[in-house]
């Protein structure tokens, strides 16, 4: 038995930015997470409110039930201050505003709204070149300008014959060959001088993962022009850059990481009373019970895999072991069309303004149990293109009690 | 009318308009085919996949016992990659009827079918999914087939001999004089078009009636809709059939990698009812699990349903009663001697193993009645893309069988540029050549996706929905509809990680696609 | 021969998150990576697919460090699904090296005699270049060679001290095939621990015989099967004691209590699940910090450095933190995500330039660590612990030898108030 003042369920964005809040207290918190977590599929771009009006005009017009309208304008405030200089210290700079919407081109030439987001992906400056890489299917540059005038120039980059470059890589495979010695001396040699005029060369969002600044420096070096990057599909480099930024904040700070294992959580009359967690592949043996006086469930919903539809159209959250109310039926759970509003997609536990789930009469499941990020219901993060914003306020608010 | 030039229109691109299309193409005939959207969208893309050896109706229907097993002879024979002889199994558990059983064993004797026994031990060696608890064991020559591959085939080798095919036209009109059918009107997206016609083959599957309505003769069909669960793996390596009297959910055939339970039973009004409820889900998983017990465990991609077309001239028309009592026989209509209309006749009834039989009847006396005379030459020629060129690597083996004809011109494209070896859909394992060469023909993501398996996976698209828009240049508004056909299918069998894989689909869509239109 | 039924890919959403996570893929540009290897192909290979040699080349760098397994964050069996696929697509039976190295029992017995002789060929440069060619190994790394008296003998041999009273509950120490005969310092470190804490130690499987994983990480599980049939019938005294079957080394130990079962399907080896327990895990549950303090030296003022190994960090991250600061010392953990060296992969000569790309990540985090003081490294295998005294120069030891050390780890440049 290991004994903890706090224990944070998952490892996605809301469950390390809650660690290292609860950290930054002082507090001996530990990290158990299911795999990595799912940060390697955050595109990067930090959404907030996709609709663009102020914080204080949105929170007004929200439902009672939403998270942002029960946590606050001034906690949402605060929160995305607080990332902000998280991922500075972290040497991940996030720039925007918190008011209002910049933007960020999509693989298929929209422009999605975010308020923070990081240097790289900043709108560029003046007119660009878009770069298509040899091979690369997540992306394609004559398509990705028609979110900026659709005239652009596009620079084709191939590999040398029978080179097995890029050939079906993905973004993050790109990312990691340009990380190495051999990657980065690939795309500074094509990138050099002879590229059509245009301030800025807009790439897709794989110029390094452990690398990714002094590559882009070196880029902009060579090119002598201002580099950035668009929105890819996972696996997100972006979304690795902040999960390595975030974790090495984490570990700075002295949260205890323990990635790969599964976690079930034992409640009592008092509260959550342990923590049971079993390396994954150990699954189905007793495991290690902690202990801790406050735990805060970041297990990322149904996408994040914390939330399980079951076979009868229930919702169960499997980390407690509890069943949430669900739709009575599968084909109620889900709409007609994909993006149609359904309740499987604004599932997960009602909070009270503390964070902490709450049943239905409005009262904490547990005293000493927090939610954040997809763990918490009420709102639909991909209509509202609010994830990033919910994820961080309710992980504020979290790290801040727990 | 010239003998020399007979002008046949037929109706319906499923297998059996198809199967009549090359039927006629062989024997000599250019005929047009008209279909009211893409070809094989109806029941013959809906269905299990299995070729069948007859054995499911030696007891009940043994007419169609018979014609499955000669066909699934020829079949084998003429249609190459689109059949895979993956061999089949009948099983009876302990508290399965052995009197049936005996039954059975007369049945397919009588049918001509082969009926091996198996030790239950070595069986389940070969199929150790299989439920434990099998008493009895016989192997039969069941195959999986694949109809979209067998669609691609018929039309190839039909347009090579110079055959006309019209999808997403629609017969809306008929054109008669003095008691005979001259013509049809059709109507596609530009306008309508008059076709003349000497002959009017209506093979429309479950939509014969209302073709049938269109030329004013009536065709007392009863519709009965099955329902399938596609499975994300391949749990058995051959077909398994609970040997009992034809039930829901006792078939399970392995289909390319996937696996198929089959079926239900319902009786539906109209062709277009193929929503699959919760109920059937249930009572299929719920069945499977005789077959291979943890079936209900595993995971499921899809949910589809396809109309079967049943004759049934006893019935009143529309009307319901057991449709698992009807045959499921060919039936050949001249309407002619039926409703003093010459020019037309209808084939309906059947099933996708028996296509090339329910053509080659139907052809035979549409040549007939036109006082024409050629033999059938279907049973012994070869599709187009039957046979094998020299061993080919694993990666290129099931594009080979997909691409059939198209096979020789992907190759090119690979060995000039081995970058088109990337792999646009990873699931399914589809290339980028294979894409390229595709869209040459139609840029239609759906129609794409039929032809490669694109987007059938595991991931239904999630991963390569808009790698495939981005190939062929495809607006926004395609990419929505095809992410929507793909969510219609998994809608029934939303739960555990196919639930999560729709969630994460849906987030990253809505991120690429924001603000995803009207559709919000 | 067919892996078990209860291996699927059905959980695997294809996510990628397998792929972001594996050392391999950054440095080999024709690697397949653990998603196509893994769950993808498994799909595709179920359906009874023939040989493919650009297929097999394609799967070959894999080096079983599981980290893609690790990383999933949906319990696909990545790496395990990776072993199989890569047997079913072998098309020739192993060449003499992989028969060779896919045996280190067998290994360890052979080259017993011969010792003096292929030391002397190993020593000499051209002599070791050829022998090398011939065997398809690579000429620049140390070969490991058996020591005298091997773990049993010394074992047979040895002398029970006794510090704290003798405990009831006894226990089993696995003996891998690197301890029994390549290396025996961490086992009888352990042995010696284990006997000061008042256990009963019996040694198990009493002859050598591997536990398969070196079959499993060259791609051919098949082979593993039969071992591991053996293995289980070996360990049935320990299995029959109830006591508790510890492991010195983060791959054999998973292979016995979970991958026997899990991975190869083995009848009767599900029960080692909860019996198979890493040395450094057993000791930070079930002993106390005052009864460890009692029978090793204190370490107060002292600082080391931990690798947890791709495969400890696959069992829950290791223990030996835990228990090394028990004992007073302070442990920097290196962060490395896999060394590259893989058992006998980074003496293969078609991998040894991916073993030493991937060992690049350790060389950057091995010299930061030298340059602030670090003198000595642990971790839980031994042939991990060659490749980061090659890349750093620095020596290695198993965590259990660093506790029973009598020299200093090296100071604590900021020891604890």
């Amino acid at each position: 038995m290991v004994k903890l003042d706090s224990v944070v369920v998952g490892g996605g964005l809301a469950g390390l930015v809650a660690a290292i809040r609860v950290a930054e207290r002082g507090r001996r918190v530990c990290l158990v997470a299911e795999g990595q977590g799912m940060l390697p599929l955050f595109a990067g771009p930090l959404a907030v409110w996709g609709a663009g009006t102020g914080i204080d005009a949105m929170a007004a017009a929200l439902s009672p039930g939403h998270p942002y309208r029960v946590l606050g304008a001034a906690a949402l405030r605060a929160a995305l201050a607080f990332f902000r200089d998280l991922t500075r210290r972290a040497g991940l700079p996030y720039v925007g505003d918190a008011e209002a919407n910049g933007w960020v081109p999509t693989p298929l030439g929209r422009r999605y709204p975010c308020r923070l987001l990081p240097e790289r992906m900043a709108p560029p400056q003046g007119p660009a070149v878009l770069v298509q890489l040899p091979g690369f299917l997540d992306g394609v540059a004559r398509r990705v300008r028609a979110a900026l005038t659709g005239a652009e120039p596009v620079v084709e980059l191939e590999a040398d014959r029978g080179s097995q470059v890029g050939t079906g890589w993905d973004s993050d495979r790109w990312a990691r060959f340009l990380d190495t010695a051999p990657g980065a001396r690939w795309i500074l040699e094509r990138l050099g001088d002879r590229l059509p005029p245009g301030d800025t060369l807009l790439l897709p969002a794989v110029l390094g993962v452990e690398g990714h600044e002094a590559l882009g420096r070196a880029l902009e070096a060579a090119s002598g022009r201002q580099v950035r990057e668009w929105m890819g599909w996972p696996p997100s480099p972006p979304g690795a850059r902040l999960r390595r930024a975030l974790v090495g904040e984490a570990a700075r700070l002295g949260v205890d990481l323990r990635w790969g294992v599964r976690a079930t959580l034992s409640g009592g009359p008092h509260g959550i009373e342990g923590v049971t967690v079993v390396p994954k592949p150990a699954e189905g043996t007793r495991g290690v019970e902690l202990r801790a006086e406050t735990v805060v469930l970041a297990t990322g919903g149904l996408p994040g895999g914390g939330l399980v539809v079951e076979r009868d159209g229930s919702l169960l959250d499997r980390t407690l072991g509890r069943g949430l109310a669900g739709a009575g039926s599968r084909l109620r759970l889900f709409g007609e069309t994909p993006f149609a509003a359904a309740p499987a997609f604004a599932a997960g536990y009602p909070i009270d303004g503390r964070a902490r789930p709450v049943d239905a009469s409005g009262r904490p499941l547990y005293p000493n149990l927090f939610a954040a990020g997809r763990a918490v219901g009420g709102y639909d993060g991909d209509r509202e293109a609010s994830g990033g914003g919910v994820a961080l306020v309710t992980a504020f608010v979290a790290g801040g009690e727990a | 009318m010239s003998a020399s030039s007979p002008r046949i229109v037929v109706i319906g691109g499923g297998a059996t308009g198809l199967g009549v299309i090359w039927d006629l193409a062989l024997r000599g005939i250019r005929a047009t085919l008209v279909e009211q959207g893409d070809l094989c969208h109806g029941t013959s893309g809906r269905f299990h996949g299995l070729l069948h050896s007859g054995g499911r109706y030696a007891v009940r229907d043994p007419r169609s016992a018979e014609e499955c097993i000669r066909e699934n002879r020829v079949l084998r024979r003429v249609a190459g990659p689109a059949v895979e002889p993956v061999g089949g199994y009948f099983l009876a558990l302990p508290e399965d009827d052995p009197a049936y059983v005996r039954s059975w064993r007369a049945g397919c004797e009588a049918a001509g079918i082969p009926v091996r026994p198996v030790d239950p031990a070595e069986f389940l060696r070969r199929e150790p999914r299989a439920n434990p608890r099998v008493a009895t064991v016989f192997a039969v020559p069941d195959a999986s087939i694949d109809s979209f591959r067998l669609a691609q085939q018929l039309v190839a080798g039909a347009r090579r001999l110079g055959a006309r095919i019209l999808t997403r036209h629609r017969v809306v009109a008929a054109r008669a004089q003095g008691g005979r059918v001259v013509g049809v009107e059709v109507e596609n997206a530009q306008g309508r078009v008059t076709l003349d016609a000497d002959m009017v083959i209506n093979a429309a599957g479950p939509w014969a009636r209302r073709v049938g309505h269109v030329f004013g003769v009536e065709i007392p069909m009863v519709l009965a809709k099955g329902s399938h669960l596609i499975f994300n793996e391949r749990l058995s390596s051959a077909v398994l059939n609970r040997l009992i009297p034809p039930d829901d959910g006792d078939i399970l055939v392995p289909h390319d990698v996937t696996s198929i339970l089959a079926t239900t039973s319902l009786a539906v009004d109209e062709p277009e009812d193929v929503e699959v409820t919760e109920a059937e889900v249930a009572l299929l998983l719920e069945r499977g699990e005789a077959l291979v017990p943890g079936v209900s465990g595993r995971r499921v991609l899809r949910a589809f349903a396809g109309v079967r077309p049943l004759f049934d001239p006893e019935g009143s028309p529309g009307g319901m009663r057991d449709e698992r009592a009807i045959t499921r026989g060919l039936s050949l209509l001249d309407h002619e001697e039926r409703d003093g209309l010459g020019g037309l006749i209808s084939i309906v009834g059947g099933k996708l193993t028996t296509f090339r039989l329910m053509a080659e009847t139907a052809v035979d006396l549409a040549l007939e009645r036109m006082g024409l005379v050629a033999a059938c030459r279907t049973r012994d020629t070869p599709l187009p893309g039957a046979h094998s060129p020299d061993p080919v690597p694993l990666h290129l083996e099931r594009a080979r069988r997909r691409l059939g004809p198209l096979y020789p011109s992907v190759l090119d494209r690979l060995r000039a540029d081995p970058a088109q070896g990337a792999l646009l859909c990873e699931c399914e394992q589809v290339t980028v050549a294979e894409i390229d060469a595709r869209a040459a023909g139609s840029r239609h993501m759906s129609d794409l996706r039929r032809q490669t398996w694109c987007a059938m996976g595991p991931c239904q698209g999630t991963f390569c929905a808009h790698r495939l828009a981005g190939r062929v240049d495809a607006p926004a508004e395609e990419l929505v509809e095809f992410v929507t056909e793909r969510w219609r299918g998994q809608r029934p069998v939303l739960w555990g990680q196919q639930a999560r894989e729709a969630a994460v689909g849906r987030s990253l869509m809505a991120q690429a696609l924001w603000p995803a239109g009207a559709g919000w | 021969m067919r892996p078990p039924v209860h291996l699927t890919a059905d959980a695997c959403i294809k996510c990628t998150v397998c792929t972001t996570a594996c050392p391999v893929t950054p440095h080999e540009t024709g690697f397949a990576g653990p998603k196509f290897a893994g769950p993808e192909l498994w799909r595709i290979l179920d359906e009874g697919g023939a040989g493919d040699p650009d297929l097999e080349a394609r799967l070959d760098g894999c080096l079983n460090c599981q980290l893609c397994q690790h990383a999933c964050p949906h319990g696909v069996p990545v790496a395990h699904l990776i072993a199989w696929n890569r047997d079913r697509l072998k098309r020739t039976p192993p060449v003499l090296r992989d028969r060779l190295l896919g045996r280190p029992d067998r290994l360890g017995r052979m080259l017993a005699p011969a010792r003096p002789l292929v030391g002397r060929v190993w020593g000499h440069p051209r002599a070791r270049r050829a022998a090398a060619r011939v065997m398809g190994l690579s000429p620049d790394r140390p070969l490991p060679l058996p020591v005298k008296p091997d773990l049993r003998a010394w074992f047979r041999a040895h002398r029970v001290e006794r510090v704290l009273p003798v405990r009831s509950e006894p226990v089993t120490l696995y003996v891998d095939c690197q301890s029994g005969a390549f290396d025996p310092g961490p086992a009888v470190a352990a042995v010696r621990l284990l006997e000061r804490l008042g256990y009963d130690v019996a040694l198990s499987p009493p002859r050598p015989g591997c536990c398969g994983a070196a079959w499993v990480s060259a791609g051919r599980p098949s082979r593993a099967v039969a071992l591991a049939q053996a293995g289980v019938g070996a360990l049935a005294p320990a299995i029959a004691s109830g006591g508790p079957i510890l492991s010195l080394n983060s791959t054999c130990g998973p292979t016995v209590g979970l991958e026997w079962h899990r991975l190869l399907g083995i009848e009767g080896a599900a029960v080692l699940a909860e019996r198979v327990m890493d040395l450094m895990t057993f000791l930070a549950r079930r002993v106390t910090p005052q009864e460890l303090r009692a029978v090793v030296p204190d370490r107060s003022g002292q600082r080391i450095a931990y690798h947890a190994t791709c495969r400890m960090q696959g069992q829950g991250g290791g223990m030996a933190p835990e228990v090394l600061s028990a004992v007073g010392g302070t442990v920097v953990r290196l962060g490395i995500a896999c060394c590259g060296m893989a058992g006998a992969y980074g003496n293969k000569a078609e991998h040894v330039a991916t073993s030493l790309a991937v060992a690049q990540d350790a060389a950057r985090r091995l010299a930061r660590a030298r340059a602030e003081g670090i003198r000595t490294v642990a971790t839980d295998s031994g042939t991990c612990g060659w490749q980061l005294q090659l890349v750093s120069g620095l020596p290695t030891v198993h965590p259990v030898e660093a506790l029973m050390a009598e020299t200093s780890w090296g100071a604590d440049p900021a020891p604890r108030a």
